[in-house]
């Protein structure tokens, strides 16, 4: 009888085009779209070729000692920098004393002004490569006059600080976006995946009255409540692994972002646990959407419900922001959160198998009390037989 | 025999309780064609609802044959062929064949049977030309024939239709008539709400009568025109509401 039920359901939802479109175009869409859109903004982040805006009236031998400071980088004379900037004409601007050059002989300090944007990324960085390029002139010049003092010039030489990053930096980079990337696109999905059938089953079902002659039948409702739990939870399961398939096909084709995958260790011992994370997960917000469609009595309601619950699986993104790096294992209690730190843990090779078990056993623990509630409401006749 | 006795349902809604079905008992013969009425909010689809066991009375009895209907719960569903409303209880993304197959197999009927049973009902309702066509595009007309023959699948003894023709032509309704009289001939017990008198006087062997959960009359369509000595049931039930409602 559970079967019977379970391919009917398939076979319902399965020939709604909507339903095909969020199993199978919007995973793919959605996955494509970003993992090259990533990837191109890896390789963009080497390339700096800064505009820099300054003041119109500047003479050229001073045009000429700055294109040799800065050689990557384009000089434009202009009239209003702060205009320029606010107007992403310039990333920065530059004001320099117009007697620079008596003034550096007479040893007198040059006033040079740095204008940027700090609610910019890119003005901000142009304004500390801007920044440390006139600390290196000055360090050149100051140089210079020790000499002709005839002092040692390795006086002004305290620290010789050298700085090695322990990690490639783009790969850090690629493993940082990887770790935002998976866990909210693929609950996204995931969610979208059971949508359809979650509302057509029960909210869409007393829209259409059929729940009625269903429940008429010598079926115990707690069959029917399987049997159609089954079929969202299986076409959620089905776009989450079918997402973690297109995402790993389509990493080998970047260029940047498979980078990210460098630092983990056992990258099969993680599909594996994101297979395991990705049922549960699906199970879990199956139950959920069924929850929430059984309180609605047309599937437009439904998706009043659950529209603002999707906008809660990206939210643990902010908290991340703001936690601790280092591994928390307590917090895997917390469904959807322990995705994010699942992602973030494996990457900086932090995971432990008892914080990857105390995740799952926390879905399995809610996802029974969510049935329990599911089916207490399934059994109550006002909720799902209306007036 | 079915027999309801002293039974009362009340529901709670926001915080106001309705006494849907007040203290009614009622018995109906086996192979009678029995028509309920009543007004909007009268009781009419919570009366048919418990009698198919989908929600049970906070108090009293209802049996068939002498039997509690909730303690046997499952055989009394099996012998049971309900339709709520006209046209409803179909999937629309599935075929009339499947919609069928379906509900038969919920009935634990096996696949030799469910075939026979739908090539007989095909043939029966005259619907054999869209039978492998999606519900979806389907008149309402044609949805009528289909959920009737769902309703019909498991070859049930007794009969529950709520509100069999309200918003069909009039070509559809007749089909409905037709069928009941069929069935009527095949022996079932059949009770249908309506609010159509013309239906009650036409198909009818009882009548109950129906008022803000109380039973104003319920018997013989022929007894009630002889204690009256009229045989316009519009008048009746309207006289009888407003003794009714003396009453209460
Ligand atoms: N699930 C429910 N929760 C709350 N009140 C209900 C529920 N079902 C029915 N009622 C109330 O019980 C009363 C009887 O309703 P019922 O549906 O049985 O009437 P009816 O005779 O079928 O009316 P209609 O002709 O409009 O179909 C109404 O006042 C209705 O509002
Ligand atoms: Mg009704």
């Amino acid at each position: 009888m559970f079967r019977t039920i379970l391919m009917k359901e398939l076979k319902d939802v399965l020939r709604d085009r909507r339903s095909i479109t969020l199993l199978i175009l919007i995973p793919i869409l959605l996955m494509s779209g970003l993992t090259f859109f990533y990837d191109r903004l890896l390789s963009d982040t080497d390339s700096n070729d800064y505009v820099i805006g300054i003041d119109a009236d500047v003479d050229n031998h001073l045009l000429q000692e700055l294109e040799v400071l800065l050689p990557e980088v384009k000089i434009e004379q202009e009239e209003n920098l702060s205009e320029q900037i606010e107007d992403k004409q310039v990333h920065a601007g530059l004001r320099i004393d117009a007697n620079w050059q008596e003034k550096m002989e007479s040893l007198t300090p040059v006033a040079v002004e740095i204008l940027y944007d700090p609610s910019s990324q890119e003005s901000s960085a142009a304004y500390i490569m801007l920044a440390s390029v006139f600390s290196e002139w000055e360090s050149l010049i100051v140089e210079n006059r020790l000499i002709a003092a005839n002092i040692d010039a390795e006086l002004t030489n305290v620290f010789q600080v050298q700085e090695t990053a322990i990690k490639d930096e783009d790969h850090a980079l690629a493993s940082f976006l990887l770790t935002v990337l998976i866990p909210v696109l693929i609950p996204i999905a995931i969610a979208n995946g059971s949508y359809p059938s979650a509302t057509e089953l029960f909210a869409g079902e007393k829209e259409k009255q059929t729940i009625e002659a269903l429940l008429i039948t010598p079926v115990k409702p707690c069959k029917v409540l399987l049997a159609k739990w089954t079929t969202i939870a299986l076409l959620g399961i089905f776009t989450g692994l079918f997402c973690l398939l297109i995402f790993a096909i389509e990493l080998q084709f970047t260029a940047n972002l498979k980078m990210g995958f460098a630092g983990i260790e056992h990258p099969w011992g993680f599909v594996g646990m994101s297979m395991v994370l990705i049922t549960l997960f699906a199970v879990f917000i199956s139950a959920v959407e069924m929850i929430f469609s059984m309180l609605a009595n047309s599937v437009k309601e439904a998706g009043y419900y659950l529209t603002p619950l999707f906008g809660l699986l990206v939210l643990p993104l902010l908290f991340m922001f703001f936690m601790s790096e280092s591994l928390i294992t307590w917090l895997y209690a917390i469904p959807v959160l322990n995705l994010f730190l699942f992602v973030r843990d494996t990457f900086s090779e932090q995971i432990t198998l008892g914080a990857f078990g105390l995740a799952a056993s926390s879905y399995v623990l809610m996802i029974m009390l969510l049935f329990l509630i599911a089916n207490k409401m399934f059994h109550q006749h006002r909720l799902m037989l209306g007036k | 025999m079915i027999e309801f006795k002293n039974v009362s349902k009340q529901f709670r809604d926001k915080k106001r309780i309705i006494k849907a079905i007040d203290f009614i008992s009622l018995s109906i013969q086996k192979g009678h064609v029995v028509g309920l009425i009543g007004e909007n909010g009268a009781g009419k689809t919570t009366l048919l609802r418990m009698l198919c066991t989908l929600i049970e009375p906070d108090e009293g009895q209802i049996t068939i044959q002498g039997e509690d209907i909730f303690a046997n719960r499952e055989q009394v569903r099996a012998s049971m062929g309900v339709l709520f409303g006209a046209e409803t209880g179909l999937y629309n993304r599935l075929t009339a064949r499947e919609n069928l197959a379906y509900f038969a197999s919920l009935y634990s009927m096996s696949k030799h049977d469910i075939k026979n049973r739908i090539d007989m009902l095909a043939k029966r309702f005259g619907m054999r030309k869209y039978l492998d066509r999606k519900v979806e595009g389907f008149s309402k007309g044609m949805k009528q024939k289909v959920a009737i023959a769902r309703t019909l699948i498991h070859d049930p003894d007794i009969l529950l239709f709520d509100e069999p023709t309200t918003g069909l032509d009039i070509t559809s309704s007749n089909v409905f008539r037709e069928f009941i009289y069929q069935l009527k001939e095949e022996g079932k017990t059949i009770m249908f709400s309506t609010h159509m008198m013309d239906e009650v006087e036409q198909l009818c062997d009882d009548v109950v009568m129906i008022h803000k959960g109380q039973i104003v009359y319920q018997g013989e369509l022929e007894t009630l025109y002889d204690q009256e000595g009229s045989r316009d049931l519009n008048y009746l039930f309207t006289s009888k509401i407003v003794r009714g409602d003396l009453y209460v």
